[in-house]
């Protein structure tokens, strides 16, 4: 139905956040810790290439599209839409390319594959679910790593009062 | 009964985004994601076992 309007809505929010995210965040560890934010959360793993962890967000690449494509693979190659099961349709948007994917293969409805034992498709929906829920937890550990990184460098969490003080 | 093994699989991978969120090495982060996925295991198989147990028996 809105494939176009939902991809274009997708875009229009990330450009937002990407523009509030340079006007507010003016210090440069804190830009770089939400573009790192932001990066993970479109593609799993490119937060932490841009904290400088590539081998890390390589492996966390990687797992995760296997996952996903595992699961889509069980699935007959359809997302889950929001009729399937709501619960895991919103999981899917834990990352924005597994939301990219839905919003272009959830609609229609999944179906079970003939080729393979219906109760498998139900374990296919739960692993595009899971590849999108744990993205979640690796933009937690984006902004982890960040904040080590800030604290090594050196650089006050509050720059501003620094500035004051001097 | 064959969907029960998609069980391991996305335990372990789930195990496994988890340790290599703590730490940086390979082998540690895969012996650590191993030794959980066993001891869920077996706190379920454990669980399992007596709600079976119970509802047979009680």
């Amino acid at each position: 139905m809105k494939r176009p309007l939902i991809l274009a809505a997708g875009l229009v929010v990330l450009a937002l956040i990407a523009v509030i995210d340079v006007l507010v965040y003016r210090s440069g560890w804190r830009r770089r810790r939400a573009m790192a934010f932001l990066l993970a959360w479109v593609c799993p793993g490119a937060g932490h290439a841009l904290m400088g962890k590539w081998r890390k967000g390589l492996f966390f690449f990687a797992i995760l599209v296997v996952t996903y494509v595992f699961g889509l693979w069980l699935s007959g190659w359809r997302t889950i839409s929001f009729d399937d099961n709501p619960f895991y349709h919103v999981g899917q948007y834990g990352s924005g390319l597994t939301a990219l994917l839905g919003a272009w293969l959830g609609d229609p409805k999944a179906f079970p594959r003939d080729d393979l034992p219906k109760s498998w498709f139900d374990p296919g929906l739960l692993y595009v679910c899971v590849a999108g829920l744990l993205n979640v937890v690796i933009m937690l550990s984006v902004l982890d790593i960040a904040s080590a990184s800030e604290k090594q460098a050196g650089e006050s969490p509050a720059p501003q009062a620094q500035e004051g003080k001097a | 009964m064959t969907y029960l093994l998609f069980y391991v699989p996305i335990t372990f991978v789930v195990m496994l985004v988890l340790e290599a969120c703590k730490r940086d090495d390979p082998r540690q982060i895969a012996r650590r994601a191993a030794v959980n996925l066993g001891m869920l295991t077996g706190v379920l198989v454990v669980g399992s076992v007596l709600v079976f147990l119970i509802n047979k028996y009680l």
